[in-house]
């Protein structure tokens, strides 16, 4: 019997496609002859195609390894370009057309760096159900 | 505040900033730094540190987020 090779090519095909997305809008953020506020968008894009992976993650039964490393790939990506759009921002007015500030940007960032963690990084588990125990006592 | 409300707090807090409109996610980020803040008092941890020991309780909250989210569009 052979194994239904199909859907798994489809997944393939999307993570591809994802891939080949995030690649254009990377591309957009570091675009340094376009508009701040444009790569800002296209950071922001970039950001929300990480969130859809990681959806898609979530209510997969088991996410394959492939998943995981498109995703920590996206997230290192996201978390370098918001960076360096940080760097070059070069006052808080420059996005009070989208009205936003430079801090909107580092509060995004942060959330990124709190979900690389959450999951790529690695944890001790006695050490974090002891953790869990000193902070929340028996309740959790 | 009771700490298993405490704990339900900080998740829904670390959701709402990730889904946070832009122009929103200062406000967020203030009060998920807040409700950590209050959490780790005493403790000697970083809020870095307790959002990664939450990794499996947070993925499981955002999970049921997603799902009763999908149920609603569908009704």
């Amino acid at each position: 019997m052979s194994i239904p090779s199909a859907p798994l090519e489809a997944v393939k095909e999307r993570w591809r496609t994802v891939g080949r997305f995030a690649d254009v809008l990377e591309g957009e953020v570091k675009a340094r002859s376009h508009p701040i506020v444009a790569r800002v968008v296209s950071w922001f894009n970039l950001c929300r195609l990480c969130q859809d992976v990681e959806e898609q993650m979530l209510l997969a039964q088991a996410p394959a390894r492939e998943d995981q490393q498109l995703h920590a790939t996206l997230l290192s990506s996201a978390i370098a370009s918001g960076e360096g759009l940080l760097l070059e921002c070069p006052d808080a007015e420059a996005l009070a057309p989208l009205r936003l500030t430079p801090e909107a940007i580092q509060a995004k960032l942060e959330s990124l760096r709190i979900t690389y963690d959450q999951w790529h990084t690695k944890i001790n588990p006695q050490l974090q159900a002891d953790i869990l125990r000193e902070v929340f006592g028996g309740e959790v | 505040m009771a700490r298993s409300e405490q704990l339900e707090a900080i998740l829904r807090a670390q959701y709402e900033l990730e889904y946070a409109e832009p122009e929103d996610s200062v406000q967020c980020l203030q009060r998920l730094n807040g409700l950590v803040d209050e959490a780790i008092a005493g403790a000697s941890l970083t809020r870095r540190e307790l959002l990664s020991v939450l990794r499996d309780r947070y993925k499981e909250y955002k999970r049921a987020q997603l799902l009763a989210e999908a149920r609603r569009r569908s009704v």
